[in-house]
């Protein structure tokens, strides 16, 4: 009775370890509709702490930097059509106006933070995303869903602007 | 023969040994032969002096030909019995005393991992249970790391650049220009400020400088414009004087930016160095340096 009260302790205890680890790593689901457990004011914050100038539109939060000649713009928008998760990013329309060549791995790196939001705890996806943009930024463009995430980047020559858009594939 | 006491009798009392055979046992007068199965049969002996195994009264059984005729009386042991004209070997001594032992064993070991199993599989859907109920899950995690290319408001600025580096040192105090500061924003920038610089003789109206800027230290583009035709050696000196000032902090990207800037000064070109982006456009013609990313 006393092994098998040891027994029953030990794998009480690996249990919850084990259950409380992946409720932990577990992000609030919030439906079709946006990035899981990471709320707009938690992405707005992190751009400030770099510099970048964010301001509330209600529908969406707008971010920027200017380096030169070189526009980097962020929209984040909320989950709207979801209660209890209007504070959720839905959707996100990056751009960068006036790109050029010297340009393209600082492009590269801003693109793809917003692009592996939803997937930042799954590095083969993030690693996927990724490659995909490099690809899309040097070339013209295309639309690819990875994991229920519809992407797609556009470049358009009368704005001198590339901008990807990520949004939940429905 | 009558049986001395002690001697082992057959299991139907009619034989008992004598240590060497089984001999019969004499029916009293007036009673059946049969009579002895009505009491309570002798053990089998095992091992052992037969008189230790089967004490008490017993009936003699019949002799057992063969083998067990050779064995030494010393040794006392008795053989399996068997009735006298069956020729069925009697099962083994050794096979009927482990058994009884070797089940209760097997009923342990089985009890004891059940419950073990049980206590296991108890143990861990508790604790998970537990563990899921009580441990909520990330509703706001921290946003993830950025990329080490990841545009910063650190690079708004050129590097090392100061307004007095600019306009002071080089435009008022060695060349003679005058600067007018401007409170307009510049919307390609996002400059907070602006200054504007011209030479002062006649050459004012065909060359200027703009410097935005948001501090004293915080330069975010300076951009040189020469309007005295293509391949003038004042533009090209200006560019180069312009691109010499802006790497003065370095003094070895100073002569590498002096010498590009005079090599393109006529071309549509780009370069980089030292965190300073220099463009170089010939309509209009002029020279640009903003912050490298």
């Amino acid at each position: 009775m006393a092994i098998a009260a040891v027994v029953f302790l030990l794998a009480g205890v690996g249990a919850y370890a084990v259950a409380s680890n992946v409720r932990k790593q577990d992000t609030k689901y919030c439906g079709h509709d946006c990035v899981p457990g990471l709320e707009i004011g938690t992405v707005v914050e992190a751009l400030q702490g770099q510099g970048h100038t964010c301001a509330d539109k209600r529908r969406f939060w707008s971010c920027e930097l200017r380096i030169g000649k070189v526009r980097f713009e962020a929209d984040l928008f909320r989950a709207v059509n979801v209660a209890d998760f209007y504070e959720y990013i839905s959707k996100v329309e990056a751009r960068i106006i006036n790109p050029d060549s010297t340009t393209a791995a600082a492009g590269l790196d801003y693109m793809s933070w917003f692009a592996t939001l939803p997937h930042r705890d799954d590095p083969p996806t993030v690693k996927k995303v990724g490659g995909w943009l490099a690809e899309q930024i040097a070339g013209d463009g295309d639309i690819a869903f990875i994991l229920d995430w519809e992407y797609a980047l556009e470049r358009n020559a009368n704005t001198r602007s590339i901008e990807l858009t990520m949004k939940r594939r429905h | 023969m009558a049986a001395p006491p002690g001697w082992p009798y057959s299991p139907d009392g009619r034989f008992w040994w004598d240590g060497a055979a089984w001999q019969p046992v004499p029916t009293p007068p007036g009673t059946p032969a049969q009579q002895g199965l009505t009491a309570a049969p002798p053990p089998r002996p095992a091992t052992g002096h037969p008189s230790a195994a089967s004490p008490g009264p017993q009936t003699p059984g019949p002799q057992t030909p063969g083998a067990q005729a050779a064995q030494p009386y010393a040794v006392q042991q008795t053989p399996p019995y068997a009735p006298p004209g069956t020729g069925v070997p009697p099962p083994a001594p050794s096979d009927a005393g482990p058994r009884p032992r070797r089940a209760g064993t097997a009923v342990f070991v089985l009890v004891t991992v059940g419950t073990l199993i049980a206590a296991l599989a108890l143990g861990g859907v508790a604790g998970g249970a537990v563990g899921l109920a009580t441990t909520e899950p990330v509703t706001d995690a921290p946003a993830p790391s950025f990329p080490g290319r990841f545009p910063t408001g650190r690079q708004r600025y050129l590097p090392k650049v100061t307004i007095t580096m600019v306009a002071v040192n080089w435009l008022q105090a060695a060349n003679s220009w005058s600067c007018a500061r401007s409170a307009a924003s510049d919307p390609l920038t996002g400059a907070k400020m602006g200054m504007i610089c011209r030479p002062g003789d006649a050459a004012r109206l065909h060359m200027s400088v703009y410097i935005w800027y948001d501090g004293p230290d915080k330069v975010l583009s300076v951009k040189a414009r020469c309007d005295l035709g293509a391949r003038s050696k004042a533009c090209t000196s200006l560019f180069s004087m312009m691109a010499d000032t802006l790497l003065s902090p370095d003094r070895t990207l100073r002569g590498q930016a002096e010498a590009w800037a005079g090599k393109n000064a006529d071309k549509a070109a780009v370069t980089a160095i030292g965190g300073v982006r220099l463009e170089t456009s010939p309509r209009p013609h002029s020279m640009e340096a903003v912050p490298a990313i």
